[in-house]
C-alpha cells in the first residue's frame, strides 16, 4: 500500500498541511488571548486575565476559561469572573478585518469576588466613597424635635409654657416691676425730706434775727407751702400705687383661669417640617441603600466603553486610513448577543442570575445602536435591572431601571441611638430605581418601600415609661413606609432629596403622644404652676411692702417736719394748709374675690 | 565549536555569490526593495515576502534590500502619504474601492491606508530603475567580488565545497 503512494508528491504537500495546522493549533490560541485581552482591557479599563483558550476552527468559536475582570473602580475587586466563555464568531467577518461575535456564553460568573493584585491598568485615584451622607440641617432640626418631646418633655413643655401661658409671665413682670416702681417713688419722698430739712434749716437761721432775715423767712413760708402740696400729691400718689398693685394681682388671676382652661385644650406644640423628621430617620438607611443602587450601577457601566467616543488609534501608526465613500462602516469587534450565567451577592443573600448583553462593541458610533443589559437575580429577593447605554453620540445617555425585592428583614433602628431611635420591626424591602445619567451626572429617583409590623421606640431615654408607651401604641399600626429618593448631580457625590410618609406618621404619633402625656400630667402641672405663681406674686407683695414701709416712714418724718416748720413760719405769711394722708396705707394681701391660690 | 559560530558566515557568503545569475540578484534587490519601503503588518508586505521567497530571486539579496529600505522608507513617508492621499481620494474611483474593500481579505491588506498605498507606488515606480542599476552593478562587479572572496580568507571560511561552487569567469 505504502509503495503506491507517490511520496515525493504526496510528501511535501502533506508536511506543509501539518505544519499550518499546527500553527493554527499552537499559534492561533496566544494571539486570541492577546487580542482578547487587549480588546476587553480597552473597553473595561482595568485588567482582564484569561486562562485557557481554545480556538475551534471548525464552528469558529472561541472557548476561555478562568476569565477574571477586574473592576475599574476597586482595583482589588474584580468586576466579574466567570469558568467559561464562549464566543461564536461570524467567518466572514475576520476575513474583514473585524471580530463580530454573533452569540456568546458566560457561565459561572460571580460579581464582586476579591482580587489579591491590584487591577489598575495604571496609577489612579480610588474613590471608594460612593455616596457621600447627605449631610441634612433639616435631619438635625427633625433630632432635636423628637428629642425634645420624646426625651426631655418636660424641660420643653416648661419652656413651652413660658411663651405659651401668660400668667406666669405677668407674674414674672410684677415681681420686676413693683420694686421698681416703689423705688421711683421712694426716690421722690427722699427729694421732698431733703427740701424739708433745707426749708428748716434755713429758718433756724432766721429766727435767730428775723428783722435782717425776714426775706429768707417770707421764702421759707412759701417753701413751706410747696412742700405740703408736693406731699399731698405723693400721698395721692402712693394711694393710686396700691390699687394698681391690686389691679394687677387681679389681672395675674384672671390670666391663670384663661391658663388653665387652655391647659384642658392641650398644649400647642412646636411646628416642625415632616421632611425633617424623616431626613433624621432614614438618612443613614438609606444612604447605605442608595450606595448599593450606585455601586450595581457602576458595575453594569464597567461593562461597556466609558464615553461616546470610539477606541482610540494606535499613536505609532504610519499615515492616515481613509473611509471610502459608499463604504459601510461597521465596527471593528461587536458581541451581537451575549448570555450571562452565575451569582451575586445582593441585600445579604446570593442570588442565581441570568442575563444577556447585546450589542456591545468597542465602536459605539459606528455601530449605531444601544447597548443593552438586562439582568436578573433570583433567591428569596429578587433584582431585575434593565438598561440601555447609548453612546453612539457625543453626550452618553444611559438609562437604567432597577428593581429589587429583598428578603426578610430583621428588626433595624432608625435614627441614632445615642439622640432617639425607633425600631422597625422585620419584614420586607422593596426598591425600585429609573435613572438617567447624562456623562457622570445623574438624575432619577429611588423608591423604597419598607414592609413591616409596625414601629416601637427602641431606646430608654423617653421623658417617662408611660410616653413610651404612648407611641408604641401610635405607631404599632405603621405597615408601610414609602421613601422616594429624588438624585441629581454626580453619581459619585450625589444630590439627595428625600420624601417620605414616614416623617407625617412620626409627627403624628409624637404629637398625640406628647398631649396624652401632658393630659396626664395636667393636675400635676396644674399644681405646679399654681405654686410658682403664688410664689411669684408672694415675692411681688413682699418686695412691695419693704418698699412700701419706707416710703410711710418718710412720709410721717416728712409730716412731722412740716407741722414743725408751718409752726415756726406762723405770720410770715398765709398760714400753710397741713394736709396729711388720706389714711391708712395698707395694702390687701389677697384678691378680693374667690381665689384659686386660697388653700 | 568553532564552526556553529562560522555557519552564518558561510551562509551569507553562499547566498550572496552562490547559484544566482546577476539578474536574479537584481530582481532581488529589486523586489526586496518594494518590500522595505511598504509598511509591515499587512497582507500586502506578507504577500511582498511570500513573492520573494517563491519567485527564483537571489533571496539574500532581497532580505538584504528589505531591511535597508526599511530604513529609507521611513523617511519618505510625508511624501508617500501625500501620493497616497491623491490616490485614495480620487472620486470617480471611490465606488471601486469600496466595493474593493467589501470582499474577505482585502481589508487585511492595508491598502486603504495613504502611506501603504504611496510607499507601493514610489516602489513599482522605482523598481525598473533599481532592477537596471542592481544589473549593471552585479555585472560590473560580480565576478571580482567573487574572485576575491575566493582568493581570500572569507572564502575559507565559506568552506572549500562552496568556494568550489563559485562560478568563477561564468
Amino acid at each position: 500500500m505504502m509503495g503506491r503512494i507517490r511520496w515525493n508528491y504526496v510528501g511535501p504537500r502533506l508536511t506543509v498541511i501539518l505544519l499550518v495546522a499546527a500553527t493554527l493549533h499552537y499559534g492561533l490560541p496566544p494571539l486570541v488571548r492577546r487580542s482578547f485581552t487587549s480588546t476587553v482591557q480597552a473597553v473595561i479599563g482595568a485588567k482582564v486575565e484569561v486562562g485557557e483558550v481554545q480556538c475551534l476552527l471548525p464552528d469558529t468559536r472561541i472557548v476561555a476559561r478562568n476569565l477574571a475582570v477586574a473592576d475599574p473602580q476597586e482595583p482589588l475587586a474584580n468586576l466579574l469572573t466567570a469558568d467559561l466563555l464562549v464566543l461564536e464568531v461570524e467567518p466572514g467577518s475576520l476575513a474583514r478585518k473585524r471580530m463580530v461575535v454573533r452569540r456568546g456564553l458566560l457561565r459561572g460568573v460571580r460579581f464582586g469576588t476579591s482580587r489579591t493584585r491590584s487591577g489598575a491598568l495604571e496609577e489612579q485615584e480610588t474613590d471608594t466613597s460612593l455616596v457621600s451622607r447627605f449631610a441634612s440641617t433639616a435631619a438635625e432640626r427633625g433630632k432635636e424635635w423628637i428629642c425634645g418631646y420624646c426625651v426631655d418633655l418636660g424641660a420643653t413643655l416648661e419652656k413651652d409654657l413660658r411663651h405659651e401661658f401668660q400668667s406666669i409671665g405677668l407674674a414674672e413682670e410684677m415681681v420686676a416691676r413693683w420694686p421698681q416702681a416703689y423705688q421711683r417713688y421712694y426716690s421722690r419722698v427722699q427729694d421732698l425730706l431733703m427740701r424739708g430739712r433745707a426749708t428748716d434749716a434755713t429758718i433756724r437761721e432766721a429766727r435767730t434775727n428775723p428783722l435782717r432775715h425776714l426775706a429768707e423767712l417770707r421764702e421759707a413760708a412759701q417753701e413751706v407751702d410747696q412742700l405740703n402740696r408736693d406731699l399731698g400729691e405723693l400721698l395721692e400718689e402712693l394711694d393710686q400705687l396700691q390699687r394698681k398693685f391690686a389691679s394687677d394681682r387681679e389681672a395675674v388671676w384672671n390670666a391663670w383661669q384663661a391658663d388653665r382652661q387652655r391647659l384642658e385644650e392641650g398644649v400647642a406644640l412646636d411646628e416642625v417640617d415632616a421632611q425633617a423628621v424623616s431626613d433624621y430617620l432614614l438618612q443613614e438607611e438609606v444612604a447605605g441603600r442608595v450606595g448599593t443602587v450606585v455601586r450595581w450601577i457602576q458595575r453594569v457601566r464597567s461593562m461597556v466603553p466609558s464615553s461616546g467616543d470610539d477606541l482610540r488609534e494606535p499613536a505609532q501608526k504610519r499615515g492616515a486610513d481613509v473611509l471610502f465613500a459608499g463604504l459601510r462602516r461597521r465596527p471593528d469587534f461587536l458581541i451581537r448577543s451575549l448570555e450571562l450565567h452565575g451569582t451575586a451577592r445582593a441585600g445579604g443573600e446570593t442570588l442565581d442570575v441570568t442575563g444577556s448583553l447585546i450589542g456591545l462593541t468597542t465602536q459605539p458610533s459606528i455601530y449605531g445602536r444601544p447597548t443593552i443589559v438586562k439582568i436578573a437575580g433570583r433567591g428569596t429577593g429578587t433584582l431585575d435591572i434593565d438598561a440601555s447605554f447609548d453612546r453612539t453620540t457625543d453626550e452618553p445617555v444611559d438609562h437604567l431601571v432597577v428593581r429589587y425585592s429583598g428578603p426578610a428583614r430583621p428588626p433595624t433602628d432608625l435614627g441614632r441611638p445615642e439622640a432617639f431611635s425607633f425600631a422597625l420591626g422585620e419584614g420586607r424591602d422593596e426598591l425600585e430605581a429609573d435613572l438617567t445619567l447624562r456623562e457622570s451626572a445623574v438624575e432619577g429617583s429611588i423608591l423604597v418601600t419598607m414592609h413591616t409590623r409596625g414601629l416601637q421606640v427602641s431606646t430608654k431615654r423617653t421623658a417617662t415609661p408611660r410616653l413610651a408607651d404612648f407611641l408604641n401604641d401610635s405607631l404599632a399600626d405603621v405597615r408601610r413606609i414609602e421613601t422616594k429618593l429624588h438624585l441629581t448631580g454626580s453619581l459619585h457625590e450625589p444630590t439627595l432629596r428625600l420624601e417620605s410618609t414616614l416623617g407625617k406618621q412620626v409627627l403624628a404619633a409624637v404629637q398625640s403622644s406628647a398631649q396624652r402625656e401632658v393630659a396626664a400630667r395636667r393636675q400635676a402641672l396644674e399644681d405646679t404652676l399654681e405654686e410658682r405663681i403664688q410664689a411669684k406674686l408672694d415675692e411681688a407683695e413682699r418686695l412691695a411692702d419693704n418698699h412700701r414701709r419706707e416710703v410711710e416712714q418718710r412720709l410721717s418724718e416728712q409730716q412731722t417736719t412740716l407741722i414743725r416748720l408751718a409752726a415756726d413760719t406762723v405770720g410770715m405769711g398765709d398760714r400753710p394748709t397741713l394736709r396729711l394722708g388720706s389714711g391708712d396705707a395698707g395694702f390687701p394681701r389677697r384678691p378680693p374675690h374667690d381665689s384659686t391660690f386660697q388653700r | 565549536m568553532l564552526a556553529g559560530f562560522l555557519q552564518p558566515v558561510r551562509l551569507v557568503v553562499s547566498v550572496l555569490i552562490a547559484h544566482d545569475s546577476p539578474r536574479q540578484l537584481a530582481a532581488g534587490i529589486s523586489l526586496g526593495m518594494l518590500l522595505g519601503m511598504v509598511p509591515k503588518g499587512n497582507l500586502t508586505a506578507v504577500v511582498l515576502a511570500g513573492a520573494l521567497f517563491s519567485l527564483r530571486v537571489n533571496r539574500g539579496a532581497g532580505l538584504a534590500s528589505a531591511i535597508a529600505f526599511s530604513w529609507l522608507g521611513m523617511f519618505l513617508d510625508p511624501l508617500a502619504h501625500r501620493v497616497g492621499w491623491q490616490i485614495l481620494s480620487l472620486q470617480p474611483l471611490q465606488h471601486l474601492f469600496a466595493a474593493c474593500f467589501e470582499l474577505p481579505l482585502v481589508p487585511w491588506s492595508g491598502l486603504n491606508n495613504t502611506v501603504v498605498v504611496g510607499q507601493l507606488v514610489l516602489g513599482l515606480y522605482a523598481v525598473y530603475p533599481v532592477y537596471r542599476l542592481s544589473l549593471q552593478l552585479s555585472q560590473r562587479w560580480r565576478d571580482e567580488v567573487a574572485e576575491w572572496l575566493a582568493t581570500h580568507r572569507p572564502a575559507a571560511l565559506a568552506g572549500a565545497d562552496d568556494a568550489s561552487r563559485l562560478e568563477l569567469g561564468e
